[in-house]
């Protein structure tokens, strides 16, 4: 049974300022009006901003940093044809602990699925490492960001897991349910913690009820069920939709680097002018990019940007999906359509392609 | 052994040369991994031989044609650097006039008599170039990169996404976003610059050339959208791109 308190705002705010002080507590903050980032904060007020909307980079910047140094290699000797002996240094294991406060349900879900695929096959040590330092306290949302999010269409809205520590506003106080033992550990530490009384569980209620009927209409922004994409997007493959969403599309990349889910990255050497000593980094890249899929050679295996640009729906929506037991790599948070300067928004792309094209008026 | 290296100019400002020249934390290192044989702004002598050219400026006289075709003959790998010589940069809009209305513009009478001037050209669009540094100016560590990769036996890396992609690596405010009237060529422009003008408070204006692919009619939509006339709009486009091979896109 996992354990809910109540804990009056001041109190809470006290515990994350004592969070603050003993290591890094990052939460959603405006850098300009419209426009929040994660960054370091030493109070609880980031959770009170009504404005929020998600973040221009999602949470997935502390596990896996847009750009980062795998590890460093040291040449012995000149190079050869046959290549360069090296020996490798690999980069600290041990990171340092770090509190996201305020995540909100989409990028918990997001979290969840990252965690997912880097677990999946090879073990990712660099972003494992970087999530195991991480403690996630998440916050319900009560209310709709912005026109954008269609986090109830793909099932994100509400998370069973992938947090520490779920807070729900009661107004003047919150109420703090624990999703791990990690989190049941750390809730034991907030001072002026008391239990849900029964008028503390019937406001919850009420609230999940509210929520209920906030959301309801977001759920309508995509025409079915978002676990019938798999199946719809099997049948989509040649719809002429995909040439006009390409036609627009400027290929540049955006929706695939501000996505809470996309996890792939490009890998580069960089070697100082004596030639002796190098670093192999890494840092995101994206599908909808034109290099993405080309190899050796110059081959490219999506050459056009309509066919890289269903690749990242089907990615989203079929691929993965069918990887992973259904889960929607899509978590609806609308990233990806805020930073589309041609407005292309994938519910829209889904409700399109889900219909047959042609027909009598075409 | 090491290789000889020219570092050669063309019509340019030669601000390209100048930042090799300020790389002073890397110059020893560069000179210890390299034979530099010519370099016209840093020493007078002048090779005869050299396996290995970086070549600035754009080609904007008949003069200098004959003059890139030996260092074409003589290098092994020919480099473009910086924006005249790769895409042929702000020299290139003159090409928007006659070679009489230039001449007439900047000399007045005389100047016929004197100059020659023929519509301005990037290097490759002369001679076969094989690696190209791009920028107005140059990034430093982009040179330092494209000589340890030369050094390496690697093909040098040139990113061929936009400039939106480091924007989003700093996670940068998009300029569309801000609420300056500035506008951004991002979405079309090579990157490799780590974003800087968008970073300090500017925009893109497009010295590292067109990405393969370029979607000129979106961003001219979003451009618009904005609040620029679509001639405006073509007008940035053109700034560093007259003379760039892929210009004529942006016009259809």
């Amino acid at each position: 049974m996992k354990s809910l308190k109540i804990v009056p705002k001041d109190a809470f705010d006290s515990f994350v300022r004592s969070l603050a002080e003993d290591g890094e507590v990052v939460a959603p903050v405006a850098r300009e009006p419209g426009q929040y980032v994660y960054d370091s904060v030493s109070d609880a007020s980031a959770l009170e901003d009504e404005d929020y909307i998600p973040t221009l980079n999602p949470p997935k910047k502390y596990f896996m940093p847009a750009e980062e140094v795998l590890f460093k290699f040291t040449g012995k000797g000149a190079p050869t044809h046959s290549g360069v002996e090296v020996e490798t240094e690999a980069q600290a294991e041990a990171e340092e602990e770090i509190v996201l406060l305020g995540v909100r349900p989409c990028d918990v879900a997001a979290i969840r699925l990252t965690d997912q695929a880097f677990e999946d096959t090879y073990e990712d040590e660099h972003y494992l490492n970087r999530r195991d330092a991480a403690t996630i306290i998440a916050m319900n949302c009560q209310e709709l960001c912005d026109e954008h999010a269609f986090c109830a269409a793909m099932g994100s809205l509400k998370v069973e897991a992938g947090y520490d520590l779920l807070l729900t506003d009661l107004g003047d106080a919150w109420a703090v349910a624990a999703g791990t033992e990690k989190g049941e550990q750390l809730l034991q530490q907030i001072p002026g913690a008391r239990d849900a009384d029964a008028a503390a569980q019937k406001k919850l209620q009420d609230l999940t009820d509210q929520q209920e009927e906030n959301f309801e209409n977001v759920k309508d922004r995509l025409d079915f069920p978002a676990e019938d994409l798999p199946e719809i997007l099997g049948e989509a493959e040649d719809h002429p939709a995909w040439q006009e969403f390409g036609d627009e599309c400027m290929g540049c990349g955006r929706c695939n680097l501000v996505c809470p889910t996309c996890f792939c990255f490009d890998v580069l050497d960089e070697v100082d002018l004596g030639l002796e000593e190098g670093e192999r980094k890494r840092q995101w890249d994206g599908c909808t990019l034109l290099e993405f899929a080309m190899v050796a050679g110059g081959e490219n295996f999506r050459e056009d940007r309509d066919e890289r640009l269903r690749h990242r729906f089907y990615r989203k929506a079929k691929y993965l999906p069918e990887r992973y037991d259904g889960d929607m790599y899509c978590t609806g948070c609308g990233r990806c359509i805020r930073t589309c300067l041609v407005d292309i928004d994938p519910a829209e792309v889904f409700n399109t392609v889900a219909e047959k094209p042609g027909g009598e008026a075409s | 052994m090491k290789p000889r290296v020219g570092i050669f100019s063309f019509s340019s400002c030669e601000g390209c040369q100048l930042q090799i020249l300020n790389m002073e934390n890397e110059l020893l290192d560069i000179v210890g991994a390299i034979d530099l044989v010519t370099f016209r702004e840093a020493m007078d002598p002048v090779a005869r031989d050299y396996d290995v050219a970086f070549v600035e400026g754009s080609i904007t006289r008949e003069s200098e044609i004959p003059m890139l075709e030996e260092i074409r003959r003589k290098a092994d790998v020919l480099v473009a650097l910086g924006a005249c010589a790769t895409i042929g940069g702000v020299n290139a809009m003159k090409n928007k006039f006659s070679p009489e209305e230039n001449l007439q513009e900047v000399y007045g009478d005389a100047g016929s008599e004197y100059y020659d001037t023929i519509p301005t050209r990037g290097i490759d669009e002369v001679v076969d170039v094989d690696y190209y540094i791009h920028g107005c100016p140059i990034d430093r560590t982009d040179f330092a990169q494209t000589v340890t990769s030369l050094l390496l036996g690697k093909r040098p890396y040139t990113p061929n996404f936009p400039v939106c992609v480091e924007c989003r690596l700093k996670e940068n405010v998009c300029v569309y976003d801000r609420d300056d009237d500035e506008i951004c060529l991002g979405p079309v422009i090579r990157a490799g610059c780590s974003a800087v003008c968008p970073s300090f408070g500017s925009a893109c204006i497009g010295c590292r050339g067109y990405v393969d692919q370029a979607n000129f009619d979106s961003l001219i939509k979003v451009m618009v959208e904005h609040g620029i006339d679509e001639e405006e709009a073509k007008k940035k486009l053109r700034m560093f791109n007259t003379g760039n091979a892929k210009a004529q896109e942006v016009e259809a």
